[in-house]
């Protein structure tokens, strides 16, 4: 982050919040934070959309902290996030238009996985060991007002990632007209019911840590006020007991809470206990950073993640498991995809990104065969489309699935409508993309790995690719011979396959 | 247990196909699906036999699959010929070869034989428990027909009609003279009328020639092809005869959809079906893919004492094939069949309220026991998965219309009610939609009773008064399933316009 | 031991008013001062009606009859209340009358005096007869609409033996007295005496039976007051719907009058008979304030306001250079509070400060302070002001440069509805070397140079990070951003303050327990709280030493045994009015100090925003203690004992606090 001011500003079911911070030699100086309560999930989580009163309130208040940023004359350095309280709120639009028009500010909303990443990120810079957690197996919880996410990483990559419509806030509305006599009832089963589906599809054996954070930690460490950042499971039921047995009143006022927040203490306590209990461990690490810190310190980029396109890759590698993927194919198309992209850098002149986009595609473009073996390139392209995993940005995704979807002749790109829409020199790195990916998925045509290796030699003529193989690939010469045209079209230059036979 | 892992290989006039398949209880799943078009039958219905180019081609492929069935472990092999083996002077020197090089065993199979297999994948995909089916496999050397009525096999033929005999033995010029094609067609006729003449109420065609005019005609139609099984009206099979019997095979090649190897093929495809449609008086018949692997496979299978829902469960064959469905996707089986459990109650309870009838059930049903599927994709939004997987699912039994219909009860399970913004609705027409929404109206109510997923609600009691539909829900520990049901009731309030409680 | 606990708070103040009325005795007083002390206690009393005395009548009518902590209900309140003020005004008079007009007859001031009658004869005819207008009163027109604290003349007159009624107001436009100079001498005529005395040119063929002179208080409505109980606020709110037009609290007439009169005043203002209070004297002393002579010795000495030695030359050189390596302490008015406005001058021309903020709650209207704030919006700096305008009595004045300030550009925020701002604090923030760097300025006074020269207040001037970046939250606070921050360096009242001071007494209180040494020197203008008053009974049970300079109301009873034994309470009373709050805890020799603008009062702790500031610096920390120990031996001080103030011992190591300071200032800083 080059000095100066930066300012977040988030829009929460809550409250809105605002930080400003000062970056000198990429030191982070926090000068303002600001917390203005405002509830606006209670619209949304009950009503579905947000009234206009608090569309209103929004705006008085956001137009407040804009004078802070003329404050600061950073108008044009910040960011205001919204969170679910926005994003599940059916007039959301018309939300974000209203304030925008009233503010002059502008208001983006973070979709559910990006807000994952970001407190992930958070997390990994707040906790201690948390890259050895992540690899012998952790869970990582965050339960804020609006939602739980939860995603559950085993060797650096996640197994399992999800978002649940069960916040606290969420989950004490839900029940707020309910008797306290079922309420306690009402939380369990609803957890339980989301516990259920995590362990049907979560590999939870392997767990080993669990990390948490999320606006419930602040309410939660409120009345634990744990020395360190660690929650016992003893501590937790103790705690629950108690709320249990004793009426939330007077619960709430021996820890100064205010009414709501003594119910919603419930849901958050026995949340986390289910969790611990499904996952058997004794405690639970947190950190207690707020969402704008997250964000001020991933938009301020002081947040950094090394080697991205090696996790992204491994990651999309765990997540093709799931649907049966041929990884032996996946991997021969992979290895041959980089050697043209590293042998014909001169020629297509892609970014590393664009590599990673590549990358991710070799490993993507059969899964659709799990869903149905007709069309398995829609399959895949839906599949791929379909991930949501923490650190993999939308604009990836939404390339990797294109190229996945074209990987066969059966479909042109121009057909494709959805993509006429994106900028000619991004179709053109796109087509690239497409062109390498069919090559070297032609060059394992049998998915039998005939061709062990190939090398790879230019000339003004043609593009010669020399084929180590165990045996005549017979399957692979034809696809070949189906699959380079896009190549010629893309690169102007023709693709030839020789076989070398690697016993002879 | 350990599934194993079955390979079959269907070696036919046209093409050569491999299916490898992982077999799991009461399902399998295909894993490998490799097709060359070698088209054996040209050069045995013109020379008599298969010569060497053909030959050296036909253990190319056999490599090729060799190397796929080793490459996925597959334990079990199943290879078996048809025709144009069965016809070959040098079959068995071939198949000795084949045996020799790559330990592969070629089984030529009888015309019976293989009206059986295409008759048990036939059992597989349709319910034809209360039909009275002609099924007719078009290959290459021959035409493989079986009737059946209410699932019971009548009788089996192995008749000469295979495409490219046919095109062979009488169409030697291109275009064709109008008598070569008038004298074909006689040929069709005095065979079909050889066919016991019994009421016939469904066709179906499997055969990669009869796809591929279904493909044209979806083509023609602007409908998605990836559909399983589809239906092609008499009509467009009587305007393609006409079109095609005037044209020289390169400008059939450039008809949109057809296949370019069988482009020389399709005019006498079409005039088999057409032959038996007429005979039968039909006015369409159904297509679906694979016929003979699948049959192949399941026999297979039975073989290894693996049997399937349809054969054993004696629940129909549609409902088996949806808890297959939803086994792939790891549903939670106890809640689907809790949900569907209530939905029937509800149905029955609400039809006439409704003004549904009786066989709307089955689409409820299939969107029940399938709605959460989605959620093997991913939780959020998984209705909208459920969609998905459905329409690509290969649902027995429903056409495909039908399968749109459950895809869409079970997209509206939960979230948002029909909108604008759901373009796929508006895509029914309005009767369906009304449909769609009180189907999905009743699915809603259910789910929401099942909340917990623990199937507390054992029952269901319906009062419908005027203006209000009580429904009293009867179980030991009910109260949030209630709370969660009346959170769900929008749409059923909507489509009934009266308040609706349940207690 | 007395059956009560606290002192009552109306009693109180009287008490303290009573003080100010003493220092009117005072000899060493200069003569003119001495009559200004009349003036205020007159001015003070008649506030204290409209406010105080309005409520407890509210409360009566209401029917409301809970004893407060002083276990009196309101009807025993305001007779207390009427008795006291019925002494005082006694008093008042004596010591004008027999005190202080001979005195300043033998300065050569005469006032009122019959003599020079003639000579004033024109100024009657010129000035003030076309203004007169007497009202004539029969069952018809009632008594006509006098403007609250009035002065008019109820005349009876006759006419061929027939008897009238006649009201005479005295016009507000006329100047409360007339000046004539007679050789050396300055005569001095209030307007009252003049009309009086030409009464009878006013009724002219009217025979003048009798006259006496009036005036009444009105219930100033102010919103009704937050240190009253819930179920008080509903009874008023109730009664006040339904209370009559009427809302006079008192009724003073100059002279004693037969009952037949006294009643047809009653039935014309409906009123109660103790509404009524024969002064018999002057019933409005405001004239004073218009006295002017030249001699210097009928005033205090001037004096000029010291600046520390410490920072000597901040002339030359710049406060943010200064306040690398120091804070800054000031005490006004010994010290000059020009330093303070210097500083924010220099601010306003420094081109690297990007933005000021400030509270302003009374302040004067040629205010300096306004027009740098002006400016350095003007000047492109970000300014914010936040402003309180339930300044009592003096909204007007407020609102006027108010809307000077949102014209030149200034984002201005007016406080909350129900919690007043009484923090007084300034916040600047200034680049230096691209990293923001932030200066507060904390005062227990005003941004106010008229009223720096006559209450006592600290000012503090520092850049200590953490104190700085909880103003920033005071500001974003008081400015309606949000109320939920951490308070760790600064307490902040409605939020933390009391709890602060209730954990600092207990502090103390534990320590003497373990035997250690406790102490608590608290330097307030009021104590009115029970929460407080019972912790310091305990801490002195506990054997906590506790000296108290309480300059005003103060609900302790010290020196009660078994209960306060360990409790002082002074009250220092002098030419300066004592505003500064300071405090002083042992705490185990840690020996903390802080700043505050809160009493301890029930409104300061609950419902206003205020400020206690713990002050580190080791100069300003000595300075400070430095001033309590002088403040309580002052000479002039007050001390209680149980319910009645009397004056501090004489003896020799006494001197005069504020005085000593005047000399002394710049010797100890």
């Amino acid at each position: 982050m080059k000095n100066g001011y930066f300012s977040v500003i988030n829009i929460g079911s809550s409250a809105i919040r605002m930080q400003i911070s000062e970056f000198k030699n990429s030191t982070e100086t926090v000068l303002e934070t600001i917390i203005t309560p405002l509830a606006l999930g209670i619209d949304t989580f009950e009503k579905g959309y947000i009234s206009l009163e608090k569309a209103k309130e929004t705006a008085q208040i956001l137009s407040k902290y804009a004078l802070k940023l003329d404050e600061y004359k950073i108008r044009n350095n910040y960011k205001a996030i919204c969170t679910s309280a926005i994003r599940d709120a059916q007039n959301k639009y018309f939300f974000i238009n209203y304030i925008t028009t009233k503010t002059h500010l502008d208001i983006e909303i973070i979709d559910e996985t990006h807000e994952m990443y970001v407190k992930y990120l958070g997390l990994k810079n707040s906790i201690k060991n948390f890259d050895k957690f992540s690899k012998e197996g952790s869970l990582i919880a965050c339960l804020s007002s609006g939602s739980l996410s939860i995603s559950v990483k085993e060797n650096e990559v996640d197994t399992f990632n999800s978002v649940f419509n069960v916040g606290y806030l969420r989950q004490y509305l839900l029940f707020k007209d309910v008797d306290d006599a079922i309420k306690f009832k009402a939380y369990e089963e609803q957890i339980d019911k989301i516990i259920n589906t995590i362990k049907h599809n979560a590999n939870v054996s392997a767990v080993k840590y669990m990390v948490v954070c999320g606006s419930s930690i602040n309410l939660l460490t409120k009345i634990i006020n744990p020395k360190s950042n660690k929650i016992s499971y003893k501590a937790l039921n103790a705690l629950y007991q108690s709320i249990k047995s004793s009426n939330l009143e007077l619960f709430g006022a021996n820890y100064h809470l205010t009414q709501n927040e003594a119910s919603m203490i419930v849901p958050i306590v026995y949340t986390f206990l289910a969790i611990l209990k499904m996952l058997n461990l004794k405690s639970f690490l947190f950190s207690d950073a707020t969402f704008v810190q997250q964000l001020m310190s991933y938009y301020s980029k002081s947040f950094k993640e090394k080697s991205v396109n090696k996790k992204i890759l491994n990651q999309i590698i765990a997540y093709s498991k799931k649907y049966n993927n041929d990884l032996k194919h996946a991997k021969k198309v992979l290895h041959f995809a980089d050697r043209l992209y590293t042998e014909l850098k001169s020629i297509h002149s892609l970014t590393q990104k664009e590599k990673t986009i590549l990358d991710a595609a070799c490993i993507l473009h059969d899964v659709g065969y799990y869903i149905g073996v007709n069309n398995h390139h829609q399959h895949s392209y839906y599949i791929a489309k379909s991930i949501n995993i923490p650190g993999i940005e939308r604009e990836i995704i939404d390339y990797v699935a294109a190229c996945v979807l074209f990987h066969r002749n059966k479909v042109k790109i121009e057909a494709e409508d959805e993509l006429l829409s994106a900028p000619i020199e991004k179709i053109l790195s796109l087509k690239k993309i497409i062109a390498l990916l069919k090559i070297a998925d032609a060059l394992d045509a049998s998915h039998t790995q005939i061709i062990e290796d190939i090398d790879i030699l230019i000339s003004e003529s043609e593009i010669k690719i020399t084929a180590i193989a165990l045996k005549i690939p017979f399957l692979e010469e034809l696809t070949f011979k189906h699959k380079c045209a896009d190549f010629l079209e893309t690169f102007g230059i023709e693709p030839k396959l020789y076989i070398k036979l690697k016993y002879e | 247990m350990e599934y194993p892992i079955v390979a079959v290989i269907d070696i036919g006039s046209n093409s050569i196909r491999l299916q490898i398949a992982q077999s799991l209880e009461k399902s399998y799943r295909i894993i490998q699906d490799y097709k060359e078009d070698l088209r054996l039958g040209d050069s045995v219905f013109s020379k008599g036999y298969i010569d060497d180019k053909t030959a050296d081609l036909f253990y190319k492929n056999i490599e090729v699959i060799n190397n796929l069935i080793q490459n996925h472990k597959a334990t079990i092999i199943k290879a078996v010929a048809t025709a144009a083996l069965r016809d070959a002077k040098n079959a068995n020197h071939i198949i000795e070869t084949i045996k020799q090089r790559f330990g592969i065993d070629i089984e030529i199979i009888s015309g019976e034989k293989e009206a059986y297999y295409n008759f048990l994948a036939v059992l597989y995909n349709f319910d034809i428990k209360v039909l009275n089916v002609l099924t007719i496999d078009t290959g290459g050397g021959s035409s493989e027909i079986v009737i059946s009525e209410k699932g019971k096999l009548i009788n089996s033929y192995s008749t000469l009609l295979g495409c490219s005999r046919l095109r062979h033995e009488f169409l030697k010029t291109n275009p064709p003279s109008q008598s070569d094609i008038y004298t074909m067609k006689e040929f069709i006729e005095e065979t079909i009328e050889n066919l016991d003449d019994v009421s016939i109420d469904t066709i179906i065609a499997t055969g990669g020639t009869l796809n591929n005019i279904a493909n044209m005609y979806y083509l023609s139609q602007n409908k998605k092809t990836i559909s399983y099984a589809k239906y092609v009206p008499r009509i467009y099979v009587k305007k393609l005869i006409n079109t095609l019997r005037r044209m020289r095979i390169e400008d059939i090649k450039k008809i949109k959809g057809v296949e370019e190897k069988r482009a020389d093929i399709i005019l006498p495809a079409c005039m088999v079906i057409e032959a038996i449609l007429s005979f039968y008086g039909i006015e369409g018949f159904y297509t679906f893919l694979g016929g003979l692997r699948t049959g192949l496979l399941i026999d297979t299978l039975n073989t290894l004492g693996l049997s399937f829902p349809f054969q054993t469960l004696d629940r129909d064959l549609r409902f088996s094939r949806l808890i297959e469905i939803g086994n792939k996707f790891h549903f939670e089986e106890q809640h689907a069949l809790c949900v569907n459990n209530l939905s029937k109650k509800l149905f029955e309870q609400l039809k006439e309220t409704l003004k549904l009838k009786e066989k709307d059930y089955v689409l409820l049903e299939a969107a029940a026991i399938l709605h959460d599927i989605g959620t093997y994709i991913s939780f959020s939004k998984h209705h909208a998965h459920s969609y998905y997987l459905i329409t690509n699912a290969d649902l027995t039994g429903f056409d495909l219309k039908q399968k749109e219909m459950i895809a869409a009860i079970a997209y509206f399970h939960r979230g948002s009610l029909p909108n604008r913004s759901h373009s796929f609705y508006w895509s029914f027409s309005k009767k369906k939609r009304k449909k769609i929404k009180k189907l999905a109206a009743i699915l809603r109510v259910a789910d929401g009773l099942d909340r917990s997923h623990r199937s507390f609600v054992k029952d269901i009691k319906v009062d419908v008064e005027k203006n209000h539909i009580k429904i009293f829900a009867v179980s030991d520990d009910k109260f949030l399933e209630i709370k969660a049901a009346n959170a769900k009731k929008d749409l059923l309030e909507k489509v009934t316009k009266k308040k609706v409680s349940i207690i | 031991m007395s059956s009560f606990l606290y002192n009552n708070r109306e009693l109180s103040w009287l008490d303290f008013n009573y003080r100010v009325l003493d220092f009117a005795r005072n000899a060493n007083v200069p003569l003119l001062e001495r009559l200004k002390f009349v003036a205020i206690h007159a001015s003070n009393l008649d506030e204290f009606f409209m406010v105080r005395v309005a409520g407890l009548k509210d409360q009566i009518d209401a029917g409301y009859n809970v004893p407060d902590m002083s276990l009196k209900t309101p009807k025993q309140q305001f007779e207390d209340v009427r008795k006291k003020v019925l002494v005082q005004v006694k008093l008042r008079n004596d010591i004008f009358k027999n005190h202080l007009i001979p005195q300043c007859k033998l300065k050569g001031i005469l006032i009122n005096p019959k003599e020079y009658l003639a000579q004033i004869e024109d100024i009657f005819y010129l000035d003030i007869l076309p203004l007169l207008t007497p009202v004539a009163l029969n069952n018809v027109n009632k008594i006509p609409f006098i403007q609250n604290l009035t002065s008019a003349f109820f005349v009876e007159i006759e006419k061929n033996s027939e008897l009238f009624y006649s009201i005479l107001i005295i016009p507000n436009a006329l100047p409360k007295s007339f000046k004539i100079k007679n050789k050396n001498q300055s005569i001095y005529y209030t307007l009252n005496y003049i009309v009086e005395k030409f009464l009878n040119r006013v009724y002219t063929n009217y025979n003048i039976k009798q006259s006496f002179l009036f005036r009444h208080t009105r219930n100033a409505d102010l919103p009704i007051h937050q240190e009253f109980s819930e179920d008080l606020l509903e009874a008023i709110e109730h009664y006040l719907d339904l209370r009559k037009k009427s809302n006079v609290v008192r009724l003073e007439i100059d002279r004693e009058i037969d009952s037949a009169f006294i009643q047809k005043m009653i039935d014309y203002f409906d009123i109660e008979p103790d509404d009524i209070y024969i002064t018999n004297g002057l019933i409005d002393y405001s004239f004073i304030y218009n006295i002017a002579e030249t001699k210097k010795s009928l005033y205090f000495s001037p004096f000029k306001p010291a600046t520390p030695n410490y920072i000597k030359n901040i002339d030359k050189s710049s406060f943010f250079d200064v306040l690398k390596s120091q804070d800054i302490i000031l005490f006004r008015p010994y010290h000059d509070f020009k330093i303070v406005i210097k500083f924010l001058e220099e601010a306003v021309r420094d081109k690297n400060v990007l933005s000021i903020k400030i509270t302003l709650y009374r302040t004067n209207d040629d205010s300096k302070i306004i027009e740098l704030l002006e400016e350095a919006a003007k000047n492109g700096k970000h300014v914010s002001v936040v402003i309180e305008l339930k300044a009592r009595f003096d909204e007007q004045k407020n609102v006027s440069w108010a809307k000077r300030l949102e014209n030149a550009g200034c984002v201005v925020t007016y406080g909350f509805l129900d919690i007043k701002i009484h923090a007084k604090c300034m916040l600047i923030v200034r680049k230096e070397f691209g990293q923001l760097v932030r200066y507060v300025h904390i005062s227990t006074g005003n941004y106010n140079e008229k009223t720096a020269l006559v209450y006592t207040d600290i000012d503090y001037i520092t850049k200590d990070e953490p104190t700085c970046q909880e103003i920033v939250n005071l500001f974003n606070y008081m400015m309606g951003y949000s109320d939920i921050f951490e308070w760790k360096r600064v307490s902040v009242a409605p939020k933390t303050l009391r709890q602060t001071i209730v954990e600092m007494i207990d502090n103390e209180t534990k320590n003497a327990q373990k035997g250690k040494k406790a102490y608590i020197l608290a330097k307030l203008n009021s104590i009115y709280d029970k929460q407080i008053s019972d912790k310091l009974y305990e801490a002195s049970q506990s054997g906590v030493k506790i000296d108290l300079i309480v300059r005003g109301l103060c609900s302790i009873l010290p020196k009660v045994k078994h209960m306060s034994e360990n409790i002082t309470v002074k009250s220092t009373i002098g030419r300066f009015l004592e505003h500064a709050r300071i405090l002083y805890f042992f705490d185990n020799g840690k020996e903390r100090v802080f700043i505050s603008t809160a009493d301890w009062m029930v409104r300061n702790f609950d419902k206003r925003i205020e400020i206690l500031y713990e002050v580190k610096d080791k100069r300003a920390k000595n300075f400070l203690k430095t001033l309590l120990k002088l403040n309580l031996n002052d000479s002039a001080a007050w001390e209680l004992i149980k319910d009645t103030y009397i004056k501090a011992h004489k003896d020799s190591k006494f001197f005069n606090f504020q005085e000593f300071l005047l000399k002394n200032a710049s010797k100890i800083l």
